[in-house]
């Protein structure tokens, strides 16, 4: 990285940033790991979730990443799944072992794993 | 069922992107409202637009955010400050904490921002040592800035240069107090001072400082983004865009919340937080943290800003907010939260140092049983002397608590006094559990459970607790599987 010298060259870096993340066909795996998802196993999900990706060989297909709190204290840990041109969607209370089941339900299948879902009470500004 | 009630302005990377990868921020158009504010805007501009989004602090205050950074424009100083207040310390609250680790470029950012338009080149983020991840990610985070020179010398070939340094507070609540928290950058004691001076004018290092809680700061990047005017249609006359809320407490969905200014306290707590746990009936939500007040059922429907919090005896705050339940002892909630200030006093002036000492005390006569009803009377008197004389804002808010239990549950209060009895059943001095004779079998767990070994009885007979001995700790009544045990 570069120090950017001028706005079009943040310009640059945002477009090219923005292909890098929303124009790839990869789908999104977003496990919330602030404090209080780590100390709910966020971080044991999360290696799961990425052992999972490894062994199926999905590595080019998806993308796992670590961000902050979702908001959905009552039911950490938290993860949400995006796959590219389909609503995302939010999942609560995964453990290691739910982890590698919405790994081989949503990600092999397609097939969103119901009984998980979190419904998702709020909308983000444009 | 629920319609989305949420918007989220503050939060809206928080969970969506990897707060540790500079490269996702700005994917989202990180760093464009700075970039844009440094080519086309004077720093007047930026101050008109803030006042234009009537954004103000989301630390508790509610001061108009333009306008602080306007005073410390005007002000003179050979140099000026920019000064992140990240000393989060209301208890149940962790909203900056969550906005630290989930999004930590919008805090940077925005500090350069309100230094371009203030005319700081320096910036000092003061967060809790207690926040370990936060100051990682905001580590990450900065030193990603500063190599892309989004942070530091001339920021994107302009003129301007804007550093950050962090500091780490070492536990003490009042340092969230403005003037405490300059003075514990400056490696003095954590007190306050008298205001004025307020920090505009005379702040770090005697310089003019800009004090920011976090959240507000959150915000400010994206009301560059989308306009002054929209972010201005957010929210109610007085109070526009909105609030986050750490909802914790008797409610079934904790959790933090972002919801529009004038959205009501049941849309929060029912529509959102999916009500109140195993079934049981809404007392009271506590906002404000130990500087707020209960606010009693009869508010759920008001539609909540700053002003109408205040009104009803409470305040935003910072955005703890913990709901009760009916088995909630009021009494006992303020004393929880009074020997929170009294421990938490820095002990400068004596209002606070001493008089919310006194009014804990009476708070513990009350709960154990031997306060009368003078007790009320000086209470409440002197609550209010102590928010009249207290020298900084912790000590003007502690009697808070107490005062607005006192208002809107004085029955509970009298209960306390006259007939010695907690209507909740929590003060356990005030407690009495009873063997009912006809509903025993003497299956003897209660027996069992009973640490001080003051339960008698033969098997498969009626047993009796002995009031001398019994310490009511209330195991008997847990442990007791044919409701035979009633506590009064």
């Amino acid at each position: 990285m570069k120090k950017l010298k001028n706005v079009d060259e943040l310009k640059a870096l945002r477009d090219d940033c923005l292909e890098k993340f929303k124009g790839s066909e990869k789908t999104r795996i977003i496990v919330g790991m602030a404090t209080c998802g780590i100390a709910a196993g966020a971080g044991e999900v999360f290696d799961s979730i990425a052992g999972e990706i490894m062994k199926l060989g999905l590595g080019d297909k998806v993308t796992v990443v670590r961000s902050g709190c979702m908001g959905a204290c009552h039911s950490e840990p938290t993860v949400e799944i995006a796959v590219p041109g389909e609503e995302s969607v939010l999942y609560g209370n995964i453990d290691s072992q739910r982890a590698k089941v919405l790994v081989r339900n949503h990600i092999m299948r397609n097939e969103v794993v119901s009984e998980l879902v979190l419904e998702k009470t709020y909308k983000t500004i444009s | 069922m629920s319609t989305k009630k949420q918007l989220r302005i503050a939060l809206k990377n928080c969970g969506v992107i990897d707060p540790e990868n500079i490269e996702e921020y700005i994917a989202r158009d990180g760093y464009m409202a700075m970039a844009n504010i440094l080519t086309d805007m004077t720093p007047e501009d930026v101050i008109d637009e803030l006042k234009k989004s009537g954004l103000r602090g989301r630390g508790g205050g509610g001061f108009p955010t333009g306008l602080k950074l306007e005073l410390a424009r005007k002000n003179q100083g050979k140099k000026k400050y920019i000064v992140c207040n990240a000393d989060e310390g209301d208890p149940g609250a962790f909203m900056d904490r969550s906005i630290l680790e989930g999004d930590p470029h919008a805090v940077l950012e925005a500090m350069a921002i309100c230094g371009y338009a203030v005319g700081a080149s320096n910036g000092y983020i003061y967060i809790r040592a207690e926040y370990p991840l936060a100051i990682e990610r905001l580590k990450i985070a900065l030193k990603q800035a500063y190599k892309l020179g989004l942070i530091g010398k001339n920021i994107l070939g302009s003129s301007f240069s804007f550093d950050i340094e962090m500091k780490y507070g070492a536990g003490a609540f009042v340092c969230g107090e403005e003037t405490a928290l300059i003075n514990s950058i400056e490696g003095n004691r954590g007190e306050p001072h008298f205001k004025p001076p307020y920090p505009a004018e005379k702040g770090l290092w005697n310089m003019p400082t800009t004090v920011n809680n976090v959240e507000t700061l959150a915000n400010i990047p994206t009301i560059f983004n989308m306009g002054a005017a929209k972010f201005a249609k957010i929210g109610t006359k007085t109070s526009k865009g909105t609030k986050v809320f750490a909802l914790a407490g008797n409610v079934n969905k904790v959790g933090l919340v972002e919801v529009p200014m004038g959205t009501t306290l049941r849309e929060i707590v029912f529509d959102i937080g999916g009500g109140i746990t195993d079934g049981k009936g809404f007392k009271a939500v506590q906002t404000g943290g130990p500087s707020g007040g209960c606010i009693p059922a009869q508010f759920l429907d008001v539609p909540i800003d700053y002003e109408s919090l205040k009104e009803i005896g409470s305040m935003m705050g910072s955005g703890g907010m913990i709901i009760m339940d009916e088995n909630t002892c009021m009494v006992d909630i303020a004393k929880y939260y009074l020997e929170f200030t009294t421990d938490e006093s820095c002990g400068k002036c004596t209002a606070c140092r001493i008089g919310n000492k006194r009014l804990y005390e009476i708070l513990q006569k009350i709960t154990d049983g031997t306060g009368t009803e003078e007790d009320l009377v000086k209470l409440k008197e002197l609550g209010e002397i102590i928010k009249d004389t207290s020298l900084c804002g912790l000590g003007q808010s502690a009697p808070n608590p107490v005062l607005s239990t006192m208002k809107y549950f004085y029955d509970e209060y009298e209960a306390h006094v006259k007939d010695k009895t907690c209507p909740a059943g929590i003060c356990s001095s005030l407690t009495k559990y009873e063997i009912v004779k006809d509903k025993c079998i003497g299956c003897t767990l209660c027996a069992k459970a009973c640490p001080a070994a003051c339960i008698i009885g033969k098997v498969r007979e009626p047993h009796v607790i002995d009031q001398d001995k019994c310490i009511k700790c209330g195991a008997c009544y847990k442990a007791c599987k044919f409701d035979a045990i009633t506590k009064s």
